[in-house]
């Protein structure tokens, strides 16, 4: 889902670098204040399973199949702020050892699926598990897919009005919101559904395994 | 300090590059880029082309479609977007060649810490991961089911999410029994 380099302007990414920025100090600082010894292993051993987690294919109907991003997964299992580091530390790291991203594109990316999906993904399922555990997980997998989709879809759709020529030639994304939001985000309800479904499996897989069924468990269990 | 000074030379050409909006000044960028890879510079591009291939194809085709059909086609727009991407994925490529980023992230050393446990966790669990969809893949007969390829996926990643907890534990262990928090105190 992440968008490749050389589409974003530096009006959109330079300042996106500041607030990621903020909050990845932020966040490790909270980390740090509850982990203490074991925050670079937990970050570490997350980060892995994040890049391993956008490595599973998701089955679709028709033979095809796309990449999950596990972003409900981690942030559920692990919480939002272990989650958007890991998110962004495996951007970091496809960007710098493997080859795919890129640094102009990095903040966006780390913002719209580390940080808002994982927000997305820990809201909608605290709020909705209470009424029903399994439909709570699935939406939260299926939303914070979408939500993350539609922020890089604007991010893309702005770019013709954030920087063109003056006879209007675009210089980075040539489309606009109109096409760029639909583009992006169609697919990805579809997608979405795979996602869902993964992350009601995996909870369910993973707190069998762990003897715990509760959000953030995961972290506390050890 | 040689890898954090490319490093950061590398950050500040990504960013000149998207600061530059004209044709030759991009081609020059990607001479001068080949030019320092040197004799890499075939095994570069040759890992540019395909990166890049598809996504730009796909771009370029619906531009032309779309602007054409509204009047607005510039094949300038084209030369640039396409150069612009060929020239920062060389860069990023050249990057990656050149740079040791175990190195450049040594002002922290948090950071590099963090980088090269996950980096050394990351090549584990890839392996482990293609190996057990090999192993799924070579015992099917027919294709799988939707459900058991969602199944599969499923206990992969409650695997990978409890295996990551197990050696969180013992890399905490680890570092400690080396000195690690001791020194760092």
């Amino acid at each position: 889902m992440h968008i490749p380099d050389g589409f974003i302007a530096p009006k959109l990414y330079l300042p996106a670098y500041l607030i990621a920025a903020g909050l990845w100090f932020t966040g490790l600082r909270r980390l740090r204040r509850r982990l203490t010894e074991e925050t670079i292993p937990l970050l570490s051993v997350t980060t892995a399973l994040a890049f391993i987690l956008m490595m599973l294919l998701i089955p679709l109907p028709g033979g095809t199949s796309a990449h999950a991003t596990g972003m409900a997964v981690l942030a559920i299992l692990f919480g939002v702020w272990i989650s958007f580091l890991a998110i962004s530390m495996v951007l970091l790291l496809q960007a710098l050892l493997f080859g795919a991203g890129g640094v102009t594109t990095l903040p966006v990316n780390a913002l719209a699926i580390g940080f808002v999906g994982s927000v997305v993904a820990v809201s909608v399922f605290r709020t909705l598990r209470r009424f029903h555990e399994t439909a709570a997980l699935f939406l939260a997998g299926w939303l914070a897919l979408n939500v993350a989709a539609a922020l890089i879809g604007i991010a893309l759709g702005i770019q013709p009005v954030l920087a063109r020529r003056e006879d209007g030639t675009p210089l980075f994304f040539p489309f606009g919101i109109g096409i760029a939001l639909p583009a992006v985000v169609v697919p990805h309800l579809v997608i979405g559904v795979g996602e869902g479904i993964l992350t009601v499996l995996v909870y369910r897989l993973f707190s069998k395994r762990r003897g715990t069924g509760r959000e953030g468990d995961a972290e506390g269990k050890r | 300090m040689r890898d954090q000074l490319l490093l950061i030379l590398y950050f500040m050409g990504a960013i000149a590059v998207t600061l530059i909006h004209e044709i030759p000044l991009l081609l020059a960028g990607i001479g001068i880029a080949y030019l320092l890879a040197w004799r890499d510079g075939l095994a570069v591009a040759g890992r540019v082309i395909p990166a890049i291939a598809l996504f730009n194809l796909v771009l370029t085709v619906s531009y032309a479609g779309i602007a054409s059909a509204r009047g607005t086609f510039s094949l300038e727009y084209i030369g640039l977007m396409n150069l612009r991407v060929f020239l920062l994925t060389s860069l990023s490529v050249l990057a990656i060649r050149r740079i040791n980023l175990f190195r450049a992230v040594a002002f922290s050393r948090t950071l590099q810490f963090v980088l090269i446990l996950a980096y050394g966790q990351i090549l584990l669990f890839r392996r482990l991961y293609t190996d057990s969809r090999m192993a799924f893949m070579s015992r099917s007969i027919r294709t799988p089911a939707l459900r058991n390829l969602y199944r599969h996926a499923a206990a992969n990643a409650s695997f990978f999410a409890d295996r990551a907890l197990h050696r969180a534990g013992e890399l905490t262990d680890a570092l400690r029994s080396r000195g690690y928090f001791h020194d760092s105190a």
